[in-house]
């Protein structure tokens, strides 16, 4: 067995404790910014409904089926709705939502010329 | 005192988390930049659509070369520009939206629904001079003819060979025809004379006169070759937000290409088999000449003004096939020498005729035709309001195609094309 050379200082409780406290403080605030940035930004749930409601828009322009609608997608509710637009009758309003629960994740309006008044 | 040692550990590793946690911070913010970034993208093209909508629907109430600012849904949201300028017989519209420094720009050629109102195969004015028919004459759609009616003549050994005189609903026409749309008279008139506005680019055509292809896109100031002599346009590809104008002649050989480009000028004339998509507009005379293929969307346009010393006309050969419109306005009339578009044998007009004096129709028109008075012309004599051989069907038209306005009673636009 080796023989220390020299000797070696311990540290005593209050250093240890500060040192503690600090680490802790350190690994706090880390993982709250993890889960902050983990919740913020575009999720896979906000990716899923953006997909949905650029599926959605596209195919009602491409169709013209501009009519109220809404689909339901696991958790995810897409609503589009036709709305009047005011300063014309020629011009409608196409929203397109989607929500989960209340929570509204993503939205797109547009405004278009509905056939008839082509 | 308290001893450090522990601390430094401690401090070290504070160091390390605060880095991999500021890593992990830039990395989101960068990516959530990139998203951001790209969705406003789309949102920025979806308002440029949305303003191109607006720009139709509202067509009457925005003022031309004026950037007109719009706030969509009135959220201060979705804030865009727009611009409308005439652009022969159409129009244009220009839709900005910006966010940052991103900035989704785009321009349609923009026409008139002309299936909205009745759908006219042939309007010919009442000059007390009922409209004969002879040879294998078909005229299918609703017709508008003088009160003297429609007969079966018998001319240069031929009789009318068909079932029906008119296949469609017969009225009785006006005096003269509906009047012509005033704006499109008077907005291509201006461009004919040296004076540009502030937004166009002018270049002398002596500088760019050997080279070989000469392209401008729509997003740009608009180019203007001038010159006060007679231009020849050969050997070249024009394509795009381009104008030429001649106080002279503009002749335009067979290995030239014109797509979206105009041309203004006392006289244009366009060699046998040009190939062009081209809106042209003479003062005193255009020539077509054989197998020439005018595409969608060509304009034919004689505009008169004051008096002159020749008969104003627009001539068009054998073989030609033109998609789009072809007017003749004449300010004044002289009855001694009245303007005249002849369209000659086996020509294929899509689109609409309008002619405020006299017509010479050979060939097939799959459209509408306007005329105060038809002309036939034989070998041995010269016949009024007569028509041989000719077919005139307004139903063949496709309900999507887009026209000019040239009466006032069009006015919903509808998207020619995409120019960017």
């Amino acid at each position: 067995m080796v023989k220390l050379s020299g000797k070696i200082e311990a540290f005593t409780l209050m250093e240890s404790m500060t040192s503690i406290v600090i680490v802790m403080i350190a690994f706090s605030l880390a993982s709250i910014v993890i889960v902050n940035m983990s919740t913020s930004g575009m999720t896979r749930e906000k990716q899923n409904a953006y997909m949905l409601v650029k599926t959605m828009r596209y195919e009602s322009l491409l169709q013209d089926r501009f009519i109220d609608e809404t689909i339901e997608s696991d958790d995810l509710i897409i609503e589009k709705t036709i709305l009047d637009y005011g300063k014309s009758e020629d011009l409608k309003v196409l929203l397109i939502e989607a929500f989960k629960g209340k929570k509204k994740l993503f939205t797109t309006k547009d405004l278009i010329v509905l056939k008839q008044a082509k | 005192m308290i001893k450090a040692g522990a601390l430094l550990y401690s401090m070290f590793l504070v160091i390390v988390i605060a880095i991999v946690s500021s890593s992990f911070v830039l990395v989101n913010y960068y990516n959530n930049s990139y998203v951001i970034g790209i969705l406003k993208q789309e949102e920025l093209f979806r308002d440029v659509n949305s303003t191109i909508n607006y720009g139709l629907t509202f067509h009457r109430d925005i003022p031309s070369n004026v950037l007109t600012v719009l706030d969509l849904f009135d959220d201060e949201q979705h804030i865009t520009s727009l611009t409308k300028k005439t652009w022969g017989a159409f129009y244009i519209l220009s839709a900005e939206a910006q966010w940052k420094n991103k900035s989704v720009k785009k321009s349609v050629l923009t026409g008139v629904n002309i299936n909205e109102g009745e759908k006219v195969a042939l309007y010919l004015a009442d000059q007390n001079k009922p409209l004969s028919l002879t040879g294998n004459t078909k005229i299918v759609g609703n017709c508008y003819l003088p009160k003297a009616g429609v007969k079966r003549a018998y001319i240069e050994g031929k009789s009318f060979t068909g079932d029906k005189l008119i296949d469609g609903l017969k009225f009785y026409s006006e005096i003269t025809l509906p009047p012509i749309n005033e704006d499109l008279i008077n907005e291509n008139q201006k461009n004919f004379s040296y004076l540009i506005s502030s937004g166009d680019s002018i270049v002398d055509y002596e500088l760019v006169r050997d080279k070989d292809s000469i392209v401008n896109s729509f997003t740009s100031k608009t180019l203007i070759f001038y010159s006060p002599f007679s231009m020849v346009l050969s050997n070249k590809v024009i394509d795009g937000n381009i104008i030429f104008k001649s106080e002279g002649q503009i002749t335009v050989r067979s290995n030239t290409f014109i797509t979206s480009a105009i041309l203004y000028a006392k006289g244009i004339v366009l060699e046998d088999n040009v190939t062009s998509s081209v809106q042209l507009f003479a003062q005193d005379s255009i020539m077509i000449g054989e197998k020439c293929k005018l595409t969608y969307p060509s304009v034919i346009a004689l505009l008169g003004k004051g008096n002159t010393t020749v008969s104003r006309k627009i001539i068009i050969a054998e073989n030609v096939e033109i998609t789009g419109a072809i007017f003749l306005y004449n300010e004044n009339l002289d009855r001694q020498k009245q303007s005249l578009v002849s369209i000659g044998e086996k020509c294929k007009i899509t689109g609409q005729i309008y002619s405020s004096e006299l017509l010479e129709l050979k060939g097939e028109v799959i459209g509408g035709v306007f005329c105060q008075k038809v002309l036939l012309k034989t070998p041995s004599s010269i016949y009024e309001n007569h028509l041989m051989d000719v077919v005139i069907n307004r139903e063949e038209l496709s309900e999507h195609f887009v026209g000019a306005a040239l009466t006032e009673e069009l006015s919903h636009q509808r998207i020619i094309k995409w120019l960017n």
